[in-house]
């Protein structure tokens, strides 16, 4: 390629990247500089402000969907990936549906599933697992998270050579020991990727939430009701203490997943690249 | 019989693979064919990672691999656990675990921690215990899958293009610690190639598979230096054929290469038990030719040169031996001259034609 021409476009990727950054980020830049520490502790001890509720149940409701999430969606994922399901693409279709359908519709869809007159619903405890509980916002998490991790572990698990899951096999490895040395180790850098979406997700959850779970509330609900009462300085600290209870574990997994990634890639010879 | 018995049909997208073998303790048999013939298909359901559609996989008296109780839809099981516990494989591509170092690797599984040291010296990978597979040459890979499946007991032995990748000296050591190993745990070997002089080198028995089917099996040496039918000849390396018809007026098939030459039969692709076989005594009986014909082509090869010359009257061939053949009339004869004959012209070639000769 002639070197101007090199030149320039590795000027325009370099622009490119700047402006992506700059109008994802500045945002969050801009939350920050609003606040201070005082402002901050002041919101959550105002009267009338739920405090630090909404963090603490946000969390536990998260954390509780998430390995729920983990535990059914991990072994739904693998086998996908190993088309030892029958009907596999009518399965995965299933999975597409909740990630595509708008987050207010899936509500209303749980008041039809989880509610007081619905056939599951009549057999729940309503105080403890019926509507605008701490039960019901960690079923609305899980239906807005789910569909990310199991894609995302479906994907990592169809990454992994099936012939190193043989080779495993024929040197003696049961099939439980297998999955332990080999298929989970090699397909940890996508699963982590999947885990923290479904996080971000669990924890941002709001379109379900708003049906079936506004109060008590999370974090998100806790944002809507402060903007409400308050304005923007009833909101942002919610908003600022929902990005630092998010943020960490997607960025500690992206960067550990890219290191392992880096680990993992085969050896190319050094003429090759 | 506590040896490896083979006798299976198993599908393929293109033809049905189908192996009967036994495989004795301590023995080691070349699987010899061209690429495509089912050589690695007969190996992955020996190994229990194919099903096969008929027969079974036996151990002496036990199964290691045989057709599913019913069809499934499911997708493959993998190998059956009694597959698990005998058999010792390097697969084709090597698959080595990237996330583990290479003294990892080779002591994975159900290893034997004595032999995992004595590979490890052996196939010289010391220096590189550390390393993870990403930083090694294909060789180097492959040698670290050689070192895995022989650092543990096993009574079967499967291997498939073992030394590929692998330079001349470093291969003739990984095959003499292969052999080494095989006869040490009197493992039943079998060893898939498409090298003939490996196959040769490596077997005490070699069987020639071809588009699914076993067509011969028996002593290397024996089975180049008399290929039952035309086929086995080809794929053994004999280059060209000649109808020819011997003194009591039967047809026969001359099979010719660079070092032998070999009557396979009456006509190609006679069935070996009937082939009349016939050998001109070894090596060292040169094949005279008299025959005169028009030069079709004329191509220096090495220090001689390889020409075919269409002949309308017949030529005739005679061994040192005393043994006389005739080819028919209008056909084309490969010969070796030690000049070059310019081609297009009628001529009279004499040429005695030493054992490195025809083509």
């Amino acid at each position: 390629m002639n070197p101007s021409i090199r030149r320039a476009s590795t000027a325009v990727s370099l622009l490119a990247t700047a402006v992506c950054w700059v109008i994802l980020l500045a945002p969050l830049v801009e939350l920050v500089a609003h606040l201070s520490v005082h402002e901050m502790s002041h919101a959550f001890s105002e009267p009338g402000s739920p405090g630090f509720g909404p963090l603490w149940r946000s969390l536990a409701a998260s954390a509780i969907a998430l390995a729920a999430i983990v535990v059914l969606g991990t072994p739904l994922a693998y086998l996908l990936a190993r088309d030892r399901l029958p009907f596999p693409r009518v399965v995965e279709t299933g999975l597409l549906v909740p990630l595509a359908m708008p987050p207010l519709v899936i509500g209303l869809l749980l008041i039809f599933l989880v509610g007081p007159s619905s056939p599951v619903g009549s057999h729940l405890n309503q105080d403890l697992f019926g509507l605008n509980t701490f039960y019901a916002l960690v079923v609305a998490e899980f239906y807005e998270a789910a569909p990310y991790y199991v894609l995302a572990a479906y994907a990592a698990f169809a990454g992994v050579d099936r012939d190193l899951e043989h080779e495993a096999l024929l040197l003696g490895d049961s099939r439980r020991a297998m999955l332990r040395r080999v298929t989970i180790p090699l397909a940890a850098p996508g699963l982590a990727v999947g885990l923290s979406m479904a996080w971000a997700r669990a924890m941002g959850a709001f379109g379900a939430v708003l049906i079936v779970a506004y109060n008590p509330p999370g974090l998100p609900m806790a944002i809507d009701t402060g903007l409400q009462a308050f304005g923007l300085n009833g909101a942002l600290p919610y908003a600022v203490l929902l990005v630092i209870a998010v943020l960490p574990l997607p960025l500690v997994s992206l960067l550990w997943s890219a290191r392992a990634r880096g680990r993992l890639a085969p050896g190319v010879a050094p003429g090759l690249l | 019989m506590s040896g490896l018995s083979i006798s299976i049909t198993v599908p393929r997208r293109d033809f049905e693979v189908a192996a009967d073998l036994l495989v004795a303790p301590g023995e080691r048999l070349a699987l010899f064919g061209p690429s495509g013939a089912g050589k690695t298909t007969v190996l992955d359901t020996v190994a229990g990672l194919v099903p096969p559609l008929r027969g079974a996989v036996r151990l002496g008296d036990e199964l290691l691999s045989r057709p599913p109780a019913r069809r499934r839809r499911l997708g493959p099981s993998g190998p059956t656990p009694a597959a698990i516990r005998h058999v010792s494989a390097v697969r084709q591509p090597p698959a080595v675990f990237p996330h583990l170092s290479v003294e990892a690797n080779v002591a994975y599984g159900r290893s034997d921690p004595e032999l995992v040291e004595q590979v490890i010296a052996r196939l010289d990978l010391d220096g590189l215990r550390s390393s993870r597979p990403d930083s090694l040459s294909g060789g180097q890979i492959q040698r670290v899958a050689l070192a895995r499946a022989l650092a543990r007991r096993c009574r079967v032995l499967l291997l498939d293009e073992p030394f590929s990748g692998l330079d001349a000296p470093t291969r003739r050591s990984c095959r003499e610690v292969v052999e080494a190993r095989s006869e040490e745990d009197q493992a039943a070997t079998v060893m898939v190639t498409h090298d003939l002089r490996e196959a040769q080198a490596f077997g005490h028995r070699l069987a020639v598979i071809d588009a699914g089917s076993i067509l011969a099996v028996g002593d290397p040496h024996e089975l180049v230096s008399q290929p039952g039918t035309r086929r086995v000849a080809e794929l053994v390396g004999y280059v060209s054929f000649l109808r020819v018809r011997d003194p009591a007026g039967r047809r026969r098939t001359l099979a010719i290469d660079q070092e032998r030459f070999h009557i396979a039969g009456s006509h190609a692709g006679c069935p070996p038990e009937r082939a009349g076989s016939w050998s001109t005594g070894g090596q060292d009986s040169p094949l005279h030719l008299q025959l005169s014909g028009r030069v079709l082509s004329c191509v220096a090869a090495g220090g001689r040169f390889e020409a075919r010359l269409f002949v309308p009257a017949g030529a005739t061939l005679s061994t040192s031996d005393g043994a006389t053949f005739v080819t028919d009339e209008d056909s084309e004869v490969p010969a070796v001259v030690a000049s070059p004959v310019p081609v297009g012209k009628e001529r009279l070639a004499a040429a005695t034609m030493p054992p490195t000769v025809a083509g």
